[in-house]
């Protein structure tokens, strides 16, 4: 769906993209993910044309970005930044319905439109829409940016370190959504953290940078398990066998209830991560797994996930 | 009962300078407007109304709410009425020539009762603008003020007063309408791009030439500009100049710019007495055979004046819609142009209006000082209320002083209320405001 070809821009004597190729796929959540000044944020851009190569192509729906005007190309892009930048002076409902205008739509078709989006993000429109900016939380806000970069459907959607300015419990609660969204939306979604956790938690596949190269791209579970270059190793540090754990979903582990049911318990929806952090705090050799209905249905031992945690 | 430490310290000094200003003489009785006079002071004559002024004044940093309001209207009536009577009571048996100017006390009430205003508490200050409007509306419509010796010499004007006071508005009003319409592209122009930085310096060093000094300069070139020049003439240069500029704006805007420079001003010179003559009481005469004199365009009168007063009132409007524009958070901007904006979209659409309070802000703070330096105009011969205070001035008669300066001060305060108000409502209009 995006595809970068040898992607160069320079800033004078600075290469902040030095020779960039990465191919996006269709519905994937790619994640670009390295420390600040890597150069994420202006590969990001590039794709809607704030930013311009020195060198290379950009396609998008296998065609060079550069064959449409910014603006038209821009509309049928939806875009978060990190900032949200919502319109001060417009309602929450006037915000999102800033590309369906800038597309033309008739009025009946947008407003209906602009209500049914904010319902997905999880804003009553009887409650939110006439809102000013200032009167939002900042997940409330942040919410109201994602949208209004859907409003106007777009296939493929840039997320400039959304959640970067929100506190971590509501940080958590909206990568909960993303996840809930994407899932029926399968957008095409390029999406720029400095938060190796999240990255790991959201994406497809993650793009790891530095200094405008790309260093490994892979899908989490590979980048965590076989990191290719000592920069890798380093970023992903000692924290890495409890993100592998993060990916590795409960159900799979669960072995059968012997007689006694653990005191502690995890629902089963759960990350394997989940049941480590509880034995850990619990001081316990194994967590009971509980269903929907709180039944407990099976237990992890201590040392399955120990097990999975140093499989290569 | 409040104790004495939760007394609200403005209004407890307003009512100390207000009880102070009761000892002082009032009103200034003098055989004619010119010679000097006695002071006589408000326990004399009426010493009922002093008492109850008195009483209002002990009683007023006690109160709260809408009863401190209320109290503070009361006042100003009875100071209006207190200086009216004591004028009137001085001025019975006296010859028609004798005046009853305004002496200490009377101002310094005034001084009082504007520390009270100001310092009226958060939960009082909304009923102000109702309260003391409608305590001088009533004193004015009960001829309190009309003994005394402002209003006596303005009233021998007549119908004069008017009409300057119209003239002086529509020099004002011509003036800060052409401010906007060449300050704010200046303005953008000037945020838009650092090249243009001297349009700041610019039009800060416009407000740094003394206006004497401009009507001195501007008075032979407008002369023969108004003799030499017809109407059609100067719109054909205009025109052309116009479109030259913008011509060469393609390949060096800072060239353009040059270009439209002189053109610009004579444009200013040419808009700014037609305005006039369009709003002002001066019929409007427009025949592009004509010499520009006809319309109006000489070298003392309306149009050096609307000329230097436009130039005047530039500074503020450039600096207020630079300062907008570059206050607009940069995250909007950058949301703006991801979502697929034009310039023009982001300007009209994002730019322009959350700049807007500001904008206006420029055009308050403009209209204000224009109205206050309109009085120089009257040195030209292009009258307006200054003329009162420059005939005040020469024959040595102050109350002749305050009749011009009195309603300039009133006009600037109503102007400055009026677009505060306008301000309000802008930014509530935008969500900007709770």
């Amino acid at each position: 769906m995006i595809r970068f070809e040898n992607v160069v821009k320079r800033y004078g004597d600075f290469e902040a993209l030095r020779g960039v190729s990465l191919e996006v796929a269709q519905g994937q959540v790619v994640v670009l993910l390295g420390p600040s000044g890597c150069g994420k944020t202006t590969l990001l851009r590039t794709v809607n044309r704030l930013v311009e190569p020195s060198e290379g192509t950009v396609y998008l729906g296998g065609e060079d970005v550069r064959r449409l005007k910014p603006e038209e190309l821009r509309r049928g892009i939806g875009y978060v930044i990190q900032s949200i930048g919502l319109f001060p002076h417009m309602s929450v409902l006037e915000n999102v319905l800033v590309v369906p205008r800038l597309l033309g739509w008739e009025r009946s078709r947008r407003e209906a439109r602009a209500r049914e989006m904010l319902r997905l993000v999880g804003l009553e429109p009887a409650v939110f829409a006439s809102r000013y900016p200032r009167e939002l939380s900042g997940g409330q806000a942040q919410r109201v940016g994602l949208a209004r970069a859907l409003a106007a459907d777009p296939a493929v959607l840039l997320m400039d370190e959304p959640f970067g300015a929100v506190d971590p419990p509501t940080r958590e609660r909206l990568q909960d959504e993303f996840l809930r969204l994407q899932a029926d939306l399968k957008k095409t979604v390029l999406f720029v953290t400095h938060d190796l956790e999240e990255a790991v938690k959201l994406a497809d596949r993650i793009c790891l940078m530095n200094h405008g190269k790309v260093e490994q791209y892979d899908e989490p579970e590979t980048l965590l398990r076989d990191p290719k270059t000592p920069f890798v190793r380093e970023f992903i540090g000692p924290s890495r066998t409890l993100l592998r754990l993060s990916r590795i979903p409960l159900k799979g582990l669960i072995e059968p209830l012997n007689g006694k049911v653990p005191a502690a318990s995890v629902p089963l929806s759960a990350m394997a991560r989940e049941a480590f952090s509880v034995l850990l705090a619990q001081g316990a050799r194994s967590v009971a797994v509980t269903d929907e209905q709180g039944r407990a249905v099976g237990q992890v031992r201590l040392e399955t996930l120990l097990r999975v945690a140093s499989e290569d | 009962m409040l104790r004495l430490r939760e007394l609200n310290p403005v209004a407890l000094l307003a009512a100390g300078v207000g009880l102070l200003s009761l000892a002082l003489p009032w009103i200034t009785l003098k055989p004619n407007r010119l010679l000097e006079g006695t002071g006589v002071g408000v326990w004399g004559l009426e010493p009922g109304l002093a008492a109850a002024l008195a009483a209002g004044w002990l009683a007023l940093p006690w109160l709260r709410r809408a009863a401190y309001p209320l109290l503070l209207g009361l006042l100003t009536l009875g100071w209006a009425v207190l200086a009216g009577a004591v004028a009137g009571d001085l001025l019975e048996g006296e010859s028609e020539v004798a005046r009853a100017s305004l002496a200490a006390g009377f101002w310094l009430t005034l001084l009082a009762l504007y520390s009270a205003s100001v310092g009226a508490p958060p939960q009082a200050r909304r009923w102000i603008p109702l309260t003391l409007p409608l305590a001088l509306l009533v004193a004015l419509l009960t001829g309190s003020f009309r003994p005394l010796a402002p209003v006596v010499e303005g009233a021998a004007y007549g119908e004069q007063f008017g009409l300057e006071a119209w003239r002086h508005l529509a020099m004002a009003s011509s003036a800060v309408v052409q401010a906007l319409l060449v300050g704010i592209p200046l303005g953008v122009l000037a945020a838009r791009s650092a090249r243009f930085g001297w349009v700041l310096s610019l039009s800060g060093f416009l407000q740094t030439i003394p206006s004497l000094a401009l009507f001195g300069l501007l008075l032979p070139i407008l002369a023969q500009l108004g003799q030499e020049v017809s109407l059609g003439l100067a719109l054909g240069v205009i025109a052309a100049g116009l479109f030259l500029s913008r011509l060469l704006w393609a390949t060096s805007p800072s060239l353009g710019l040059v270009v439209a420079f002189p053109v610009g001003l004579l444009a200013l010179v040419l808009g700014g007495t037609l305005l006039f003559n369009l709003v002002g009481p001066e019929p409007l005469r427009l025949e592009l055979s004509q010499p520009l004199a006809a319309a109006g365009v000489r070298g003392i009168g309306a149009a050096p004046a609307v000329l230097a007063l436009s130039l005047y009132a530039l500074l503020p409007v450039v600096i207020s819609t630079y300062t907008g524009l570059r206050a607009v958070p940069e995250a909007a901007r950058d949301a703006g142009w991801g979502m697929g904006m034009s310039s023009r979209q982001l300007f009209w659409r994002v730019e322009l209006p959350l700049a807007s309070p500001l904008i206006l802000e420029g055009i308050r703070g403009a209209l204000v000082l224009t109205i206050g330096i309109t009085t120089v105009a009257a040195l030209i011969g292009a009258r307006g209320l200054g003329y009162f205070i420059l005939q005040g001035v020469q024959s040595g008669a102050s109350d002749m002083v305050l009749v011009g300066a009195l309603p300039v001060i009133a006009l600037a305060l109503l102007a400055d209320g009026l677009l505060r108000g306008i301000g309000l409502a802008l930014r509530r209009r935008l969500g900007l405001l709770a």
